[in-house]
């Protein structure tokens, strides 16, 4: 039973960090080509 | 400085670097593919490729030649930021990207007049030249008949005939490029009048100090006397402006109209050297294009043979997806079934079952549609369809105070909103930009497919309508008509209040017609299939699994009395979701949706898809596991007995989804797109703003008039 649980714990805990890294990174990207690129005018 | 072309040496063992330039829709991006075996996105219309792309291959002695795609572009004078990219790029003013060794000028072999100009200008930059003359076939069969020996010698660069949709001529062009590199670069082949050379040279003279090599800065100094922008890179000369000036009035004063000059001393030399190398067998009007044009491109038939197609292409992603979608349905609950048999009774198993497979299996079965849908828009693509009706858009567009250039990242945004509003980069005007950005996200996108199929395929009966359309089918497109139609309406607003300015006109070129390319649409429909399976893995996987704990915990009190079906039920409403969405009830219940729809629709801020995944997590939690979503949906009723939802519902829905930009990566590419900072935000939250207020009333207003006519 706490096998069953703590299984669950990892994975939502894993999706939870995914999801949140991906959020991480789209505002880490947005940010770098806002500070002025040359190229496509941004 | 010696005046002399230098040989270019380059290491032969080291990557040898080639830039591909061109006029639009020459078939560059194919000819790159060709080469490096990469797959970027090819179309039959100008502006498909907006940034740089890298690739390489490798020659039969094992050198590496690394390949740069750059955007389109008729000049080297051009003024929107996609086409300065290729200039600093070919003068190594770039800091972001290398100098080429060779650059490869893709020319359209049926348009050599209009696109020798380009060639005439990378000709003398400085650099080694090949030129592909591509759709090599396509000028045979309209009787153009090309003397290449005779070409190279008037142009002096290794000249290759290519189809690069068929892969023919890039062996020889692979040699070519090898070749060019260890060859002189070319130089210009006209001579320019004595007395304008000499008014020229000091501008010339202040170029070369400014850094730019005496080929490039022979070609810039007679390019800039027509252009009126800023140029970025030559903003360090602090002479320039100056010098400019004079020189234009010492033009004046010998009575040469200086911004003509580049124009008629290149197409002049361009005549001469087109009369001694090409020919045109037969009438030169009259082409099977321009007969079909006359259909296509009618008043009154045009509009209506392109509402035809689209409804053609929309009734055919329900019919001819269905069987496959069947299968894959009955493929997702089996391979569930299996797998939750394996794994013992507790929250794991409920977590895969209902979770995972409840989730992302009802995206997942939506596949054969994105397929469908983009096996057509690809083969009208490549056909020139699509820039006729760019044409045809253009009328309307000027009329809402657009330019015509913003169709095609509208027409971009059927497929994603991200790369629709990349593609405004081709737009110079920075509020006609803006404007579009905008109004990008409106477009019906393929993230949009799986709620309109799900509900579509539910609530609306297939009742024939005319031969080959039904109300399935007529749904559909009236989805996507509505998106757009809003678009236009919408744009319209904001040219005449935030973003006034006057309308330009735009210069279409209309691409002959041409044979849809296999592999290309192949490759198109991969693409977007490979997507859409990447967001089903990963974003929607994961929020899946969030949903599904949400949904389940805190464990509640449930009545073991009661049949099981309403125990889940029970334990359900007292999940955190389950209380969320009761929270969040009244906002919706106006619109008449319950709580899991509303859960549903915020679960959806992340990606729109997550609707669908989210009522397959939220009934998979609380009801049968053998069901198909579907049917679980039919199923619903209400404490009082009564349906929850109805055909009216769905179509509210529906419109809700065509209008609530419920994207975190449109949000995000907009605050770039738009300024980025502070500004960037600002017209991010106004687009987010507008659109989720558009949504609420539009839905909203679909039940009240629905109901007014009876509907329930």
């Amino acid at each position: 039973m706490w096998m069953d649980r703590l299984l669950v714990v990892a994975i939502v805990a894993g999706a939870v960090g995914f999801l949140v890294r991906n959020v991480l990174r789209a505002r880490r990207r947005s940010r770098e080509r806002a500070a002025g690129c040359d190229h496509c005018g941004g | 400085m010696s005046g002399l072309p230098q040989p270019v040496a380059t290491d032969a063992t080291a990557p040898l670097r080639v830039a591909i330039i061109g006029n639009p829709n020459t078939g560059k991006t194919t000819l790159f593919n060709a080469l490096t075996g990469l797959r970027q996105r090819v179309g039959n219309f100008a502006g498909v490729t907006v940034e740089r792309v890298e690739g390489s291959f490798s020659m039969p002695d094992g050198r590496r030649v690394t390949v740069l795609d750059l955007p389109g572009s008729y000049s080297l004078s051009a003024a929107s930021p996609d086409e300065r990219i290729a200039l600093e790029t070919l003068l190594g003013r770039d800091d972001a990207h290398w100098r080429p060794d060779v650059v490869l000028v893709v020319v359209d072999a049926v348009h050599l007049d209009r696109n020798l100009f380009l060639a005439s200008q990378i000709c003398e930059l400085g650099l080694p030249v090949v030129i592909a003359l591509n759709q090599f076939d396509a000028a045979e069969s309209e009787g153009i008949s090309i003397d290449v020996p005779t070409l190279i010698y008037e142009t002096g660069v290794p000249i290759v005939p290519t189809v690069a949709k068929r892969g023919e001529g890039i062996e020889p062009l692979k040699q070519a490029l090898l070749i060019a590199s260890t060859l002189p670069a070319p130089t210009r082949k006209f001579l320019l009048p004595p007395d304008v050379e000499a008014v020229l040279a000091p501008l010339q003279g202040e170029l070369e100090r400014g850094g730019i090599n005496y080929a490039a800065a022979q070609m810039e100094a007679l390019r800039l006397l027509s252009v009126r922008h800023d140029e970025p890179h030559l903003a360090h000369i602090a002479g320039l402006p100056a010098k400019l000036a004079q020189v234009r009035s010492a033009l004046d004063a010998l009575g040469v109209a200086a911004e003509r000059l580049e124009a008629e001393l290149r197409y002049t030399w361009i005549g001469g050297v087109l009369a001694r190398s090409m020919s045109r067998r037969g009438p030169s009007g009259g082409s099977r294009t321009d007969r079909v044009d006359a259909v296509v491109l009618h008043r009154v038939g045009g509009p209506l043979l392109f509402l035809a197609v689209m409804a053609v292409v929309f009734q055919a992603v329900f019919s001819w997806a269905a069987p496959l979608q069947d299968g894959i349905e009955s493929l997702v609950l089996a391979l569930g079934a299996a797998v939750g048999g394996l794994l013992p009774e507790g929250d794991v198993q409920s977590l895969v079952v209902d979770g995972v497979f409840a989730g992302v299996g009802s995206v997942v079965v939506f596949l054969p549609q994105i397929g469908i849908l983009f096996a057509f828009l690809s083969i009208l693509e490549q056909s020139g369809y699509m820039a006729r009706a760019a044409f045809l858009m253009d009328r309307i567009m000027r009329r809402v105070g657009l330019h015509g250039k913003s169709f095609i990242p509208m027409l971009s945004g059927y497929a994603c909103a991200v790369p629709g509003i990349m593609a405004t980069r081709t737009i110079d005007d920075p509020k006609d930009r803006l404007a579009t950005i905008m109004v990008v996200p409106l477009m019906s996108c393929s993230a949009r497919l799986p709620v309109y199929t799900l509900l579509i395929g539910t609530f609306i009966p297939a009742l024939p309508l005319v031969p080959g359309l039904d109300l399935r089918g007529a749904t559909m497109l009236a989805m996507y008509v509505l998106g757009t139609v809003t678009a236009l309406g919408i744009a319209a607003l904001f040219r005449r209040t935030l973003l006034k300015g006057p309308v330009r006109p735009m210069i279409l070129e209309l691409p002959p017609y041409r044979r849809p390319g296999l592999r290309s649409t192949l490759v198109s429909v991969w693409q977007r299939c490979a997507i859409f399976l990447r967001r089903a893995g990963t974003v929607i996987l994961a929020i899946s699994i969030v949903l599904w704990a949400l949904a389940t915990y805190p464990r509640a009190d449930v009545d073991a009395t009661l049949p099981e079906v309403a125990q889940q039920e029970q334990q359900l409403a007292q999940s955190v979701l389950g209380r969320f969405g009761h929270a969040i009830e009244p906002l919706v219940a106006p619109l008449g949706y319950d709580w899991k729809i509303g859960v549903s629709i915020v679960a959806s801020f992340a990606a729109r898809e997550v609707f669908v995944s989210t009522m397959g997590t939220i009934y998979g939690v609380g009801g049968e596991d053998d069901a198909a979503l579907s049917e679980r949906l039919l199923a619903q009723t209400r404490p009082d007995g009564s349906a929850v939802y109805t055909p009216l519902i769905a179509v509210g829905l529906m419109v809700f989804y065509v209008y609530a930009l419920m994207c975190i990566s449109t949000v995000a590419v907009t605050i770039r797109e738009a300024g980025g900072g502070r500004l960037g935000w600002k017209w991010a939250g106004v687009q987010f703003g507008y659109m989720l207020a558009l949504a609420y009333v539009g839905a909203g207003l679909t039940l009240v008039i629905g109901r007014a006519l009876g509907f329930r």
